[in-house]
């Protein structure tokens, strides 16, 4: 009985620690769409691309280097960079228009991106190893645990406490939240919008950059992985409450876990299982966890 | 004693802290053109949303023929003759003039939303009662044309002709002159007198002449409170209403 | 509001559009294709054109279309109008219980919401193997007879035939939409596209107006997804997957939305065009992802819109607003 007890309190161990990783990752995809969307009301459906141009850029810099940790720094930077380009000589046209324009205007960045990944890395699904210090496990008594999910959750964490000190203590980050909630008066106020804005881009985008490299050991890059991934960024903010950190945090650790916990006894399923819970909850909040109406 | 057509009492609405109105009582009689002035963010529209089912109210009762209507949603209003006019020009842009008073007119059936399986009948009950609005509205002519392309002054009078579409027992026109031309303002004013014939009236107005010259009783609003009631000269000679509009022309 | 233009000349442009079609493009299959894809794209057009609401999980509905005709035609022997009107009924009611549930959110929610339920669809036909083959697919689908009274029974085993069982389902959906887009009911989706919340205030529910567009959007997808499975022989997963609802979504944007006549331009030129271009290069979204960044920072009213103004040009009579066009 007690071995059987201890077995089932490590696999939750194991699951929980799983969606924890998980659920920080796609906390940190849910963010970066929530600070586009807040600050400039903008909708990227552009972000599932850059999350696998950030696992490809990852794969590509090792593959130079031979160096994991200079391509977990590449992928996010450089994807970052591109959205700078991109937000100055398209992105920043559409800030005024309709949510319908930009959302077919970035369908269509979607796919150039898209097919210019397969152009480059062709359509073979590249595998990324995480370097000899994460790779194997970890033993903590008689529980082992993967060390590179334990970096995962090590720098996902590290990650958002940066980005939400970017936000509390700066006074960009002041500028960004308050545009969140109010962008007229922020304009009002003279910041320098244009600047503001590009570098909001950015920002949410590197985000996805950097959840597609940290995945990358895991799942692989994979060109078509963006397209998953947008859909569960969509149901993170859905359940959140877009604009919303905390928010986008609950959604995130929600999916997670809930897709961890369902892989235990139904793999298959694990999406299935996302969406459904993500239809309960707008049946039962349909402003969201943390949305307001 | 004349019957009030529409009694509201301790009416309030709050956004979040803010009172936007708050404890409003008032009758409005049957028959009669009641205006409603006060300063800018009185809450003056506010109080029309809350009669109207724009936005639900936090508090209160709204009377109106002897029922409360008080969270009914917004959409049964007309058919019970509430129809309102907009402060901001808010029409059907892209539809031709007839198309949106025969909408409006074409509301009252709901049912009549749902035939998917003719054409819009041109000589139905609803395509009549548009056209007879339509000229009332002094807009012959303009059946066909696109409403954005109509001029201010006649979205102005469109939108009054989408509330007098509903029936109504009671109106509620919200600042119907604002931003109307000189030349303009008097058809309003000449609308707005013709209407008192078949409809109780309930009127926002910034324009001091037309209020003076058209309403019976005057509700003067202030920070979401009544501050003042009564005939059209008693408000103009009452303290309190000309504190409030200090530094505002009366 | 077309009501100027009388419904004869409907009905004579859809059925010149149904028998020109196989002489215009290369294949009776592709030109069978644009036709079926026109049907989904009109159902798209209901919604984001008309209602002005952007639903990504289109090809939830034209998928579910698929699998319930292959499913009942493989299983059932029951003819072709009681298969077809099977899919058309399962696709409404789908679609109604899609849309309600997405409506309870507004904006930019509402449309995460329908590709949501879009990729909920997917999944669970991705898991559900016994039903509908997984990733393989539905293999076999047969094109059930035709059996009508007085009639010989008809079948459609080959192209031609099939062709011609398409065009005049064609003609029929499209007649009874562009019936929709001009009825009383046309018209209180236009004013809710326009104006959501004066169309509330005079007295319509616009929930269940919504519901109900969403009801007819799906009935005529399911309907296409139907008949592409017959045609296919083969219900894929695919048919599903959210790249389904771009494609819909693109062809729709293409053609111009607001006009029935754009939804068919806009299936016919996207699938004449994936069909030349994908021969030539594997790569060739690359150009497509181009072409939809410049069509909508440019010519965001499509080419159909494109054409009525060049054509008014022509005739010396060139207004910024056509009755046609009332996309905003
Ligand atoms: N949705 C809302 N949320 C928060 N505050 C609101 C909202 N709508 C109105 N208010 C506030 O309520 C107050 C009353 O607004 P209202 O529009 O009723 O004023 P008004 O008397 O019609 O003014 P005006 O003469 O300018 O039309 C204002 O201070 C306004 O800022
Ligand atoms: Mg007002």
């Amino acid at each position: 009985m007690r071995v059987r007890g201890s077995f089932l309190m490590s696999l939750y161990l194991f699951q929980t620690l799983n969606g924890l990783g998980l659920g920080l990752i796609y906390f940190l995809m849910g963010l970066g769409l929530t600070i586009i969307f807040g600050m400039m009301n903008f909708v990227n459906f552009a972000h599932g691309v850059f999350y696998a141009a950030g696992a490809f850029i990852c794969y590509q810099f090792i593959a130079w280097t031979g160096m994991f940790w200079v391509g977990l720094f590449a992928g996010p930077i450089v994807v970052g960079l591109l959205a700078l380009i991109l937000e100055r000589f398209l992105i920043r046209r559409l800030y005024a228009s309709d949510h319908a324009v930009q959302i077919l205007v970035t369908i269509g960045l979607m796919l150039i991106l898209r097919e210019s990944i397969l152009l480059i890395w062709g359509t073979v699904p590249k595998n990324v190893s995480p370097p000899e210090i994460l790779s194997g496990v970890l033993l903590i008594g008689d529980f082992a645990y993967p060390k590179y999910r334990l970096f995962i959750i090590g720098v996902t964490i590290v990650a958002s406490l940066g980005v939400w000190l970017l936000l509390e203590r700066t006074r960009f980050g002041m500028t960004v939240r308050a545009g969140s909630e109010n962008p007229i008066m922020v304009s009002m106020l003279g910041v320098n919008t244009s600047k503001l804005f590009a570098a909001t881009f950015a920002l949410g985008v590197t985000l996805a950059g950097l959840a597609g490299g940290l995945m990358a050991p895991i799942r692989g890059a994979s060109a078509f992985m963006g397209a998953e991934a947008l859909g569960i960024a969509f149901v993170v903010v859905v359940i959140g409450g877009m604009g919303s950190f905390v928010g986008a945090l609950a959604g995130g650790l929600i999916v997670g876990l809930v897709q961890s916990f369902t892989s235990g006894f139904w793999p298959e399923g694990t999406n299935v299982m996302i969406y459904s819970v993500m239809a309960l909850i707008i049946m039962l909040r349909p402003n969201g966890l943390f949305g307001r109406s | 004693m004349v019957e009030a057509l529409l009694d509201v009492r301790n009416l309030t609405k709050r956004y979040g802290d803010f009172h936007a109105l708050n404890d409003v009582t008032m009758k409005v009689e049957k028959g009669s053109v009641h205006g409603v002035i006060g300063p800018n963010g009185a809450g003056k529209t506010t109080f029309f949303h809350c009669i109207a089912g724009t936005t639900p109210s936090s508090d209160g009762e709204i009377v109106f023929e002897g029922r409360n209507i008080e969270g009914l949603p917004q959409h049964d209003r007309p058919g019970l003759g509430i129809g309102r006019s907009f402060q901001v020009n808010s029409l059907f842009p892209d539809l031709p003039v007839i198309e949106n008073l025969r909408l409006a007119s074409q509301a009252l059936e709901p049912i009549h939303g749902f035939i998917f399986w003719r054409a819009v009948v041109h000589k139905d009950i609803d395509q009549r009662r548009a056209e007879s609005v339509l000229h009332r509205l002094g807009l012959d002519g303009e059946e066909q044309t696109l409403v954005r392309a109509l001029s201010h002054g006649q979205q102005r009078l469109l939108e009054v002709g989408m509330a007098l579409m509903a029936q109504p027992h009671l109106i509620l026109l919200d600042e119907p002159t604002s931003g109307m031309g000189v030349d303009d303002v008097p058809k309003m004013i000449n609308l707005i007198k013709g209407l008192r014939e078949e409809c109780t009236i309930l009127l926002i107005e910034h324009n001091i002449r037309l209020v003076s010259e058209v309403c019976d009783t005057v509700t003067v609003l202030q920070a979401g409170a009544v501050i003042a009631q009564g005939t059209p000269e008693h408000i103009s000679q009452d303290e309190h209403v000309k504190s409030a509009y200090l530094g505002e022309e009366l | 509001m077309s009501t100027s233009v009388p419904f004869r000349v409907h009905i004579a442009a859809s059925v010149i559009i149904a028998a020109a079609l196989p002489f215009l493009v290369p294949s009776t299959v592709l030109a069978t294709e644009i036709l079926i894809f026109g049907m989904a794209v009109i159902g798209c057009n209901l919604l984001l054109g008309y209602t002005g609401l952007l639903s990504f999980g289109q090809a939830l509905f034209f998928g579910a279309g698929a699998y319930i005709a292959s499913l009942t035609a493989i299983h059932w022997e029951i003819g072709l109008i009681p298969v077809l009107l099977l899919t058309i009924l399962a696709g409404a009611i789908l679609a109604a219980i899609v849309g309600y549930l997405a409506i309870r959110r507004q904006g930019i929610y509402f449309v995460m919401l329908t590709l949501a339920f879009g990729q909920l669809g997917y999944y669970i036909a991705f898991l559900a193997e016994e039903i509908t083959g997984g990733e393989d697919g539905l293999l076999d689908v047969p094109r059930p007879p035709l059996e009508l009274p007085l009639l010989p029974d008809m079948t459609f085993a080959n192209d031609a035939s099939f062709y011609g069982l398409t065009a005049v389902i064609f003609v029929l959906c499209f007649l009874m939409m562009q019936r929709l887009v001009d009825s009383p009911l046309g018209s209180v989706l236009k004013a809710i596209r326009q104006n959501e919340k004066r169309a509330e205030a005079i007295g319509y529910q616009v929930r269940l107006y919504k519901i109900a567009v969403f009801a007819f959007s799906g009935a005529i997808t399911a309907l296409a997804g139907g008949l592409y499975a017959m045609m296919l022989n083969f219900a894929p997963l695919s048919n599903i997957d959210i790249e389904t609802s771009e494609q819909i979504l693109f062809m729709a944007v293409l053609g111009g939305l607001g006009s029935l006549y754009g939804s068919v331009i806009g299936a016919g030129v996207f699938l004449v065009a994936s069909d030349f271009f994908s021969e030539l290069w594997p790569r060739w979204m690359l150009l497509l992802g181009l072409f939809l960044v410049v069509v909508m920072m440019f010519a965001p009213g499509g080419l159909w819109h494109g054409l009525v103004v060049g054509f008014e040009r022509l005739r010396g009579r060139h207004k910024t607003s056509t009755e046609e066009n009332d996309h905003g």
